[in-house]
């Protein structure tokens, strides 16, 4: 059995077995389906987040569960929730089921296929875009970075903080839009090259 | 040759599109990384901030929308793990601040009932995917804390609503905040391009 298929089926089972099993066994088939998607699908199970940060979702939500559900067990004297606490273990099995089965429905995705598939004009159009766009972020991080380092030398101290960050956000915004200005030029010049060796070729 | 001015559109497009992608790869990762408690509604207001200040100095309906593509097509393409959520966020937020702004432009008025909105939004989207994914009990859990609140705080009770109707409250205010900080912006940004032109 791949990866896929058996994620596919652990997460199923969990969410079936929510459905099914008595609220005191999900936590325990919980750990269950995460210790078989860590040994058996170690590809999905690396996108599905640290397992200390379960954990911390886990205490959290019984936690709360346990707090603010019914009160219906004393425990040193102190009413609390017993229905709560399960109910923060059903939810976070729960989200772990659908996590991972999200994860893998986005990875079995063939959006780079689909992408090289569109042929709207607009649609390709943006696509140009959104690479070039992805090629300005170095540029811009850079812009911005090497703007509040100046800023910070002339205007040091943090009574200045504030005017510091009004000053880096018009130098932003300005920087973007000379920027644009050129892209503009840049990306209109290609599109009159393209033509003319169109026209050349042809 | 095609029209100059579709190109512009498309360049200021990918300007502030990759500007705000860099900020959400950089110091969203870093806010969400570190649970700092609304990391949304201050990237939500960010982005809002810029939208109405590409709006101003670009007055072009649908930049922000193009804006907003842009940058979720940056946040699809960054190395980051989660991105469904933040590129949701990022679409829906460009689209309410357009619809805000279509009528009237990028004033201070409409910049900050767009950051109000692209705030609300944030707490909205959390609200909606943490119930997909938790399941109903979380309400349940949501309405117990803000009725915690309600006896802390000491407001008139009402079932948990006042302690909601103020942290929504705070979360418009600060989202407005954000708008007219973005009209403003555009406002200097405009001026000291006409200086530079002059």
């Amino acid at each position: 059995m791949n990866f896929g298929r058996l994620s596919l089926l652990v997460a199923v089972a969990l969410l079936v077995g929510l459905l099914l099993v008595p609220a005191v066994w999900h936590l325990p088939i919980g750990i269950a389906g995460w210790w078989i998607l860590r040994w058996g699908a170690r590809d999905v199970h690396r996108n599905l987040g640290r397992p200390w940060r379960w954990l911390q979702v886990l205490f959290v939500l019984t936690v709360l569960g346990g707090f603010f559900g019914p009160a219906d067990t004393q425990w040193l004297s102190v009413s609390w929730s017993w229905a709560g606490v399960l109910a923060g273990c059903t939810m976070v099995v729960r989200a772990f089921a659908l996590v991972s089965l999200m994860s893998l429905i986005t990875s079995v995705l063939p959006v780079r296929r689909w992408v090289e598939r569109v042929q709207h004009p607009v649609l390709r159009r943006l696509i140009e875009v959104v690479v070039v766009a992805a090629n300005l972020v170095p540029v811009q991080l850079n812009a911005l970075g090497v703007a509040s380092m100046t800023l910070k030398e002339r205007r040091p101290g943090l009574l200045n903080f504030p005017l510091r960050i009004w000053l880096l956000a018009v130098h932003s915004a300005l920087h973007a839009a000379m920027l644009a200005e050129s892209v503009a030029l840049d990306m209109a010049i290609a599109a009159h090259n393209a033509s003319d060796q169109g026209k050349i070729s042809s | 040759m095609r029209n100059l001015e579709t190109y512009r559109f498309w360049g200021y497009a990918a300007t502030f599109g990759a500007l705000w992608g860099a900020v959400e790869i950089t110091v969203g990762s870093f806010l969400h990384a570190l649970r700092i408690p609304f990391s949304g509604v201050v990237l939500a207001g960010f982005g809002a901030a810029l939208l109405i200040a590409l709006r101003r100095v670009f007055p072009v309906p649908g930049v922000m929308i193009a804006a907003g593509l842009v940058c979720a097509g940056v946040k699809l393409l960054s190395p980051a793990g989660a991105v469904v959520g933040p590129m949701v966020a990022i679409l829906a937020e460009s689209l309410l601040v357009e619809a805000t702004v279509r009528w009237r432009g990028a004033t201070i008025l409409s910049g900050s009932v767009a950051g109000a909105s692209a705030a609300l939004w944030s707490v909205l989207q959390k609200l909606v995917t943490q119930t997909l994914f938790f399941g109903m009990p979380v309400l349940g859990i949501y309405q117990g804390i803000a009725r915690q609140a309600e006896r802390t705080l000491r407001l008139p009770a009402s079932e948990g609503l006042a302690a909601v109707g103020l942290f929504l409250s705070i979360v418009v205010i600060g989202g407005a905040m954000f708008g007219v900080v973005g009209a403003w912006v555009g406002k200097a940004t405009c001026r000291r391009l006409v200086q530079a032109e002059s």
